[in-house]
Formats: C-alpha cells, structure tokens, sequence
C-alpha cells in the first residue's frame, strides 16, 4: 500500500507557503528565522518523496547535505542576531536600518 | 488503506502547528509549536522510505536548531523591570498581513492546481530496482556518501567547520567605542 506522490506534493507546497507568509508578514528576527527553517522543510519533504522508489538514494542525499547547510545557517545567523541586538538593542527588523559603512 | 489516514493526521499536525506559528504573536509560543512540525516532518519521512532521515531530522532540528531558537529568544530578551509580578511576553508584531496572506494563498494555489496535473510515470516503482522490504537505508546512505558524494560530503565539513569559527568569531566581537568609528553605542 503507498501513499501517492500527490499527498506528499500538495503537503510540501502547503508548508512552503506558510513559511513565506512567516517570512513576509512577521518582523520579529527569530520569527522570520523560524519561516525560513519552514521552507527548507518543504523541500526536504520533496525531495525525499521523489526519491521514495531510488535505491541510488540521491535525494535523500542531496535532503541530507540540505539539513546540515540548514543547521550552519542557523547557527550563523543567531550569532549574527545577538550581535545586533548588542547593537540595536532590538530583534525588529525594521530597527536595522542603521547602515555603517 | 489505514496508512492514507495515518499520513493525512500527521499532515494536518504540521499544518496546524506551521499556520499557529504564522498566527501567533507570541514568539515563545511559536518556538514550541515548531517541534510538533518538526516531528510531523521526521513522521512523514518514515512514509517515504527515509527512516535515516527521520532520526537526523529529529536530531538535528529538533536537538539543535529549535534549541539554538530558544536560546536565541532567551539572549535577545530584555525583562520589563517596571512592571514586577506581571509575565513577561516576547512578542512579535505583524506587517503586511493582507499581501504576505495574498502571496501565499496565490502560490499555494497555483501549485495545488499544477502539481496533480504533473504525470510522474518515471518515478513510479517499476522504474527502479526494487527495495528489499523492510531493509534499513542507512548502509546505502553510508555507501553513496563516501563513493558517489564523496565531493559535497567534503565541502559539507568544510562549511560546518567555517559556520563553527564564523559564529564563534562573530558572537565574541565585542562593541566599544572604537569599533564603530567613535561612534558611542547606546547602553
């Protein structure tokens, strides 16, 4: 018994346009963070459905590089937030309007 | 025919808790409902064959990113010292709800009319050579990392090791006087 590929598809396409929406409609720096985390799911959740029948397992490789670039990029990115909100004193994203050169 | 149900709760739970993420103001809140999504997608995995996947992404996000977010909350949250006895909110303010919504729903759409249409006959199972049932991917994924991806494999450590120096070097620079050209920084 499988589940066909559509359900895994429409679910996918589902989460990635939550996430959008996070990304576009939230202000808050972690919020849009937790957005982006949203979207990378969806891919992931694609990618392993299309590589449900592939003894080659490539996508579930490619999903497997995706959740490490996944994890770096957080870690970076919450150093980088710290830092301005050292700086700011603020996680508002329309805060960090400041440029210095 | 079970298994389809099974499948479609554990679809509505990361759809919920994603939509209560989008809903909620209050970002702790949000922190939390994120681990049901996250282990609704390490769920959906086992559905796909991917049980190595299942277990890494129950590891890695819900064991690192989601408590890398909290801390995140936790560091960047200044307690309200005016009002004592009353619960501290850490809350997040929308902005462009109609056009984030209006962007969603637009995309949203546009792929649930598409992706049903889309005929993928080269992805059926009689195009592959067979699984075993009830075999384990964790040896071919071990086999095609060191064979076959060997190149990303290597480029993988090395960004983890750059992530490792960049955000220990950047959350340790600390911000006097000099360092944004005389500039004094606001306490």
């Amino acid at each position: 018994m499988e589940i066909p590929l559509t359900y895994f598809l429409i679910l996918s396409a589902m989460l990635f346009s939550i996430g959008l929406a996070i990304v576009i409609v939230k202000r808050h720096t972690i919020v849009i963070l937790m957005g982006i985390e949203l979207m990378l799911n969806a891919v992931n959740i694609n990618l392993v459905a299309f590589s449900r029948n592939d003894t080659m397992l490539r996508g579930q490789s490619l999903s497997l590089f995706i959740l490490v670039v996944a994890a770096a990029e957080a870690v970076v990115v919450l150093a980088i937030i710290l830092l301005a909100y050292k700086h700011f004193k603020s996680v508002n994203m329309d805060d960090f309007s400041e440029l210095h050169g | 025919m079970q298994i389809q149900y099974i499948f479609i709760i554990f679809a509505i739970m990361i759809v919920a808790s994603a939509l209560f993420v989008l809903w909620s103001k209050n970002v702790v809140h949000s922190a939390f409902m994120l681990f049901f999504t996250f282990i609704g997608v390490a769920g959906i995995f086992v559905f796909a064959n991917a049980d190595y996947l299942a277990v890494a992404q129950i590891m890695i996000y819900v064991g690192g990113i989601l408590i890398l977010l909290v801390f995140g909350i936790l560091l960047t949250n200044k307690p309200n010292k005016d009002k004592i006895g009353v619960t501290n909110t850490v809350e997040t303010t929308n902005y462009n709800r109609l056009l984030g919504g209006g962007v969603a729903i637009l995309l949203f759409s546009g792929l649930f009319f598409v992706v049903p249409r889309i005929p993928f006959t080269r992805l059926e199972a009689h195009n592959f050579e067979q699984f075993e049932p009830l075999k384990s991917t964790v040896k071919n994924i071990g086999i095609y990392l060191i064979t076959e991806n060997s190149l990303p494999f290597e480029a993988i450590a090395l960004l983890l090791f750059g992530a490792l120096i960049g955000a220990g070097y950047i959350a340790k620079l600390t911000l006097n006087e000099e360092t944004f050209q005389g500039k004094k920084i606001k306490k």
